[in-house]
Order: C-alpha cells, then structure tokens, then sequence
C-alpha cells in the first residue's frame, strides 16, 4: 500500500477549480413548469419544485441481515435478493402511478409526485394512496420464510425543494434538496412501526388535524381510504403483483455470485457490477452528512441569487469530499445521498483485508474530509457564497460489505449494504454539529492511536487531519507514522497519492449520457 | 499527453469546417497507444444544434457513432474507447471558453462516467484552408492541462504549437 495523505495546498487548488468551473453568473434556477424534464439536468441548473415527497423505509432488513449469528454469504444472498426483489416490484409501482424516481438507498425508496400540477391536495392524496399500494405490494412480493415480505414505514412531506442534476452515469434521475424531502425522510425512519407518516404540513393540505407527535400518528385505514377515492390511481395491488411475478418468471435474479476486488476500491468499477459479478470482502464504510443543509436551502431557495449559492456550495463540498475518499484516499464513493456522500474503503488483498490498516487510513480520511470541507467553506465564503452555517457529521464502521447492483434491467441500482453498513449510518445520525463517531466493531479492532482519539464514547469533535496524524503517530499507529516519515524525509515530498492517475481507458465503453453545452 | 491527429482527421475537419458560421462539434474516439500517447482515431460530426457563439452536443447523437466504432473495434475498450470531445469556433479564438471548460469538467468530475480524463478540441479554419485548433485536457480535480498534438502522417511528424497566449490563458 501506498502512504494515504491528505495535502492542504492539492486540496485547495481542487477546491478552487471547482468553484471556478461554477461561476455565479453561469448558474440557472428555473420554475418547474409542466413536463419539464429533469432528467440528466446540467451541473449548472436547478429548478424548484412544488412537489409531495414519498420515502419508503424496509424495516425488516435489519432483521434478514440479523438472522444469523455470523455475517456470511448466506445471509448477504438473502438480503440482496429479498431487496432486488422489492426493488422490481417498486419501481412498477412508481411507473404505474407517475411519480419520480429519486432514488434506492438500500432500504429507503424515495419518490417525488410532481403532478396533479397545480393542486397540492390532489398531490398529497396521491402519494398517500401510492403509499398504501407500495405497503400492499411489498407485503405480497415474499417468497418464503428466507426472502419474507417487506415491513414497510413511509413518509410524506410536501412542499418547494430544489431539483438538481446528481452526477450518476445511468442515473439521471434529479437530487432533490430542501425541507421536504428531509422531513420525509426523518418520518420514514422516525420509528419502528409500519404505516403511513404525514408531516403536519402535508396533514393540513389534506384536512387532517395536526399530530402532536407526526411520528406516533399514522394515518388510520380510512384517512387512507379517503386519500384513495381522491386519488383513483388506477392500478391495482392485484395487476401490479401479477406483472411482477411474470416478470420475476422472464427475467429470474439468479444466484449472486461474490468475489473480493483487489485494494484499493478507487479501481473498483460499480457500474460493472451485477447479480453474478457482485463484490463481497471486509471494508470500512463512511457516511460524511452535511449538517444544516436543509435549513441552509429553506432560507435560500426563495430567490434565485440564494438558491443559486445552494447549488454552488453543494456542489463543491459534496465533490471536495468525494475527492479526499477517492483521490487522497483511494476510496470509493458508492452514491450520494442527497447532501451525504457513502463510501468505501479497504486496504490488504481481495482476500484478505489488513483490519488495522483500514480502519486507521478511515480514520484520516474522515479527519481529511473535515480539514477539506473546513477549507472549502473558507474558499467558498472568499468567493461569495458563504455556508458558514453548515456542518459536517461522520460516521464509519468496519464489517463485511457487499456491493453490486439491483433492480430491472436496464435501470440497476447501486446496492451496498451490510451490518455495518447500517452501522455506519447509525453512527453519523448520532453525531451532532461537527463530530465523527466509530463503530463499535471498528472500535474494537483499531490500533491504540485510533482507540485514544475517539475515547470510550467512540465520538470526537473537530477532528481534523493534522490532530489525527499527531496523536495516532504519537500512539504509535502505523498509518500515521508512515505519514510522518514520509513528510520528515521531505518536505516537498508528494505521496503517492499526489500524483495523477495515469491516463488511461476503462475496460468498459464510455461516453457522454447527457447533452453538453459548449460555447 | 501526447496526441497523435491523423492526417485524415485533420482533413475531415477542413471540410466540415469550410463556410460554416454557426458552431458544429462532436465526439472524439481515440486509441490509446502506449503510456501517455494517445492517437484520434475517429470525430462524430453533429452540424446542428449550433449558433455563431454556442454549441450544444446531443448525446444522441453521438450514440450510434460510439456503438458503432466498439463493434468496428471488437469491444476492445482499454484500447479504444471515447476521449473527448470537439467544437468549433468560428467567430472566436480556438480556445476553450468558461462554458467549455465547465462542460468538460461535468464529463470528468463524475467517477461514475468511468474516465479519468477527456480532451476538448476546439478548432477554426482561417482561410479556408488553415487550421487552426487547441487540444486541452481534463482530469478530476486538476487545472486544464494544454496538450501537445503530433500530426501522426506516417511520416515527418508536425507539431503543431498553438499560439503562445493559449499557454498564457491556462497561467492565469
């Protein structure tokens, strides 16, 4: 392995490529109008949206990954099959009744209703009924007691965000920013029961009464029911659950096939993956969360000179950050997740990953990451957009992962989950302001250095790069003393990380997905 | 980098380019020869969707070109596959605007694409029978870097050195 590093002034001469490749004046933010298309919209565009947002949370995935003592191939097979499964049978649904696919997060669906145009109610009532159809069909689309039915808990919020392009190649679905998708979001994942969560803001569209507690208040069956004579989506549970299954007979998931890919993960080609050529191996998973995004774009998506340093900002903090994993750290990026970005990394063979290696180059990237976001609002703020306000909230785990891709042909989605990664995601929730957290698994695998920075409660504030190298080094961590050799031996020494990727072709065909505008 | 434009190419874009006023561009598909040298192996030429001062490449367009040149080259991808890009500036010096250089980075920003680097050339016929052009690449996280381009004849190579405020643009 090479020495990791993070470099301020590498980092800084990204940082103001980016922001200069967004000026300003070359960012558009339009009115969604009817039948816009926000597929593959540019980098430099966004639209706001008056729209309903639907996240649908599978609860029962953390009990399929559970039901054995040990995480083992078995019970990764059945995780991704019972999603893959779930995933066909959502993805007729969201064709069916017109809404906007956003994205699979592992568990969570998230969807936007754009339409009817003009009558939020309708909106509201549509995504409850559509809401409904996704919990009867996904209690219908088990297969037996290994690959059972999905227990599934949705949240709704409706009301003005901002579409904006995601960067995925075959993935042009938009990013959807601001208030509520968030809020969608926190009611889907606000509690252990099934049901349905309004916010109270998309309850008062509809006539319902406020919720004391939203997350405590599902809609009762005929709140449901109401919603559903309202909406007359015009598909059944019965003709959606039939297609499914016929095409389940055409087109069957096969057996997953895993193999390890060979360190670093920056090589690793995601959108390669597939059912018979899906990765599994021990890795570190990262969740870096931007935190007081949403506040930040509900107080600037009202003008379009704010909405335009929205869009500025996220772009260049979320890519800044992808840099360090990717570039400095040789990681890999799995997806976005509106304002966090998910990641990987592992050091060692296809194999066997080196536990102590990994966890401690994690451990730097994510004190990395802080150092570069700190510098990132400091260049940012310098040229005009200041997002001083935000945050940024870490959390990794170690475990096996799985990686591959799901869903119907033609428009697989991006999977990695896993105990840990969970875990990963659960650590970021429970960090607050600026602070990285660790697994427990990670916790009790890490060298001393690591174990001394995050302390007992396996939490730490302001952890930046140069406090990281200091004090694991000083702990005798390997990674860090290597670090510190590297920079004694020379000052001016670029690590190995510094350099460029060589140029050279992927062993796939490329090529542009989306219109390009030259001038 | 090196670039190695065959003569054919060089040809083909003359002609595309003679009396042209509004803007035309494509796609760039190239071999990759060894090390850092690569050669232009094909341009897809899409003659609308220009203006005197704008141009927007329709990837549409250019899919077809893209399939057809990996079936012609056996699928063979880490030797061959896409490298860039190419529009003309008819009306403007043959280098790359802010808008050009946002575009490009659009393309090598996303990991996802799968390339870790595309070149833009931007190119005008003076005239009618002078070409003159920049070659300009782009990696993720990197400053545009100019590219030296190699006439690639078969025999006495021509390096062709653009304008010396070209290299002035990228300093500043």
């Amino acid at each position: 392995m090479g020495v990791r590093t993070w470099n301020k002034d590498r980092a800084t001469k990204r940082i103001d490529a980016k922001i200069d490749a967004l000026p300003l004046k070359d960012i558009e933010i339009k009115e969604y109008v009817r039948e816009t298309d926000l597929s593959g919209l540019s980098g430099s565009s966004a639209y706001r949206v008056d729209g309903v947002h639907v996240y649908a949370d599978i609860l029962n995935l953390r009990d399929l990954l559970n039901v054995t003592g040990v995480e083992g191939e078995v019970c990764h097979k059945r995780t991704l099959r019972f999603l893959n499964m779930h995933y066909r049978a959502a993805h007729r649904i969201i064709g069916a009744v017109g809404s906007i696919f956003v994205d699979f997060h592992n568990q969570r669906l998230h969807t936007v209703f754009a339409k009817p145009y003009d009558d939020e109610g309708k909106r509201v009532h549509r995504a409850v009924a559509t809401a409904q159809l996704i919990i009867d069909v996904l209690a219908r689309t088990g297969e037996d007691a290994d690959h059972p039915a999905a227990k599934v808990r949705v949240g709704i919020d409706t009301g003005k965000a901002l579409a904006v392009n995601n960067g995925r190649r075959g993935h042009r679905e938009p990013l959807f920013l601001g208030p509520p998708a968030n809020y969608a979001a926190k009611r889907s994942g606000g509690g252990p029961e099934a049901g349905i969560y309004l916010t109270n803001e998309a309850r008062k569209v509809i006539g319902l009464p406020e919720a004391r507690d939203v997350d405590a208040t599902p809609l009762t069956a005929s709140e449901v029911a109401a919603s559903q004579d309202v909406a007359r989506l015009g598909v059944t549970v019965d003709s959606i659950v039939n297609e499914w299954a016929e095409d389940l007979k055409n087109n069957p998931i096969g057996d997953f096939a895993f193999s390890g890919h060979t360190p670093p993960f920056s090589t690793l080609d995601i959108e390669a993956l597939s059912v018979k050529n899906s990765r599994r191996q021990e890795a570190a998973t990262i969740y870096g969360d931007l935190d007081g995004f949403t506040a930040y774009v509900g107080a600037n998506i009202g003008t379009d000179e704010g909405a335009k340093h929205v869009v500025r900002a996220l772009h260049v903090l979320r890519s800044e950050l992808d840099a360090v994993l990717h570039e400095d750290f040789q990681g890999r990026k799995v997806r976005y997740i509106g304002d966090c970005i998910h990641g990987l990394l592992a050091e060692g063979t296809a194999q066997t990953t080196d536990v102590v290696e990994t966890i401690s180059n994690m451990t730097l990237c994510a004190a990395a990451m802080r150092s570069s976001f700190d510098l990132a609002l400091k260049r940012l703020k310098d040229k005009g957009t200041d997002a001083s306000s935000l945050g940024l909230q870490i959390g990794f785990e170690y475990g096996p992962v799985t990686i591959t891709r799901l869903g119907m042909k033609g428009a697989l989605v991006r999977c990695s989950v896993s105990r840990g990664i969970l875990e990963a995601e659960r650590e970021q929730g429970r960090c607050k302001a600026n602070q990285t957290a660790i697994g427990k698994n990670a916790y009790s695998k890490c060298s001393h250095g690591v174990h001394a920075i995050f302390g007992d409660m396996r939490i730490r504030g302001g952890l930046d790069y140069d406090t990281a190298v200091n004090e694991m080094a000083g702990k005798d961590d390997k990674s860090a003393r290597a670090i510190k050799a590297a920079a004694a031996a020379s000052p001016l020494l670029k690590p190995a990380a510094a350099a460029s990727n060589p140029l050279s072709f992927p062993d796939r065909p490329t090529g542009p997905t989306k219109p390009g505008g030259f001038a | 980098m090196e670039l190695l434009l065959p003569r054919q190419v060089v040809d083909l874009l003359k002609r595309e380019l003679r009396g042209r006023r509004n803007e035309i561009g494509g796609v760039l598909v190239g071999e990759h020869v060894s090390g850092e040298t690569f050669r232009i192996v094909q341009l897809s030429v899409q003659r609308t969707g220009g203006s005197s001062v704008h141009f927007v490449r329709d990837p549409d367009h250019s899919r077809e070109f893209l399939a057809d040149f990996f079936a012609r080259t056996g699928n063979d991808y880490r030797r061959y596959n896409y490298i860039g890009e190419w529009h003309s500036h008819p009306s403007f010096e043959p280098v790359p605007s802010g808008a050009d250089i946002k575009a490009m980075y659009d393309i090598v920003d996303d990991h996802d694409v799968g390339v870790n680097f595309a070149v833009l050339i931007v190119a005008r016929l003076l005239l009618r029978s002078s070409l003159q052009m920049s070659a300009t690449l782009f990696r993720p996280c990197q400053p545009p870097e100019l590219v030296t381009v190699v006439i690639d004849a078969g025999m006495s190579k021509t390096v062709l050195t653009w304008l010396s405020r070209i290299r002035d643009y990228f300093k500043t």
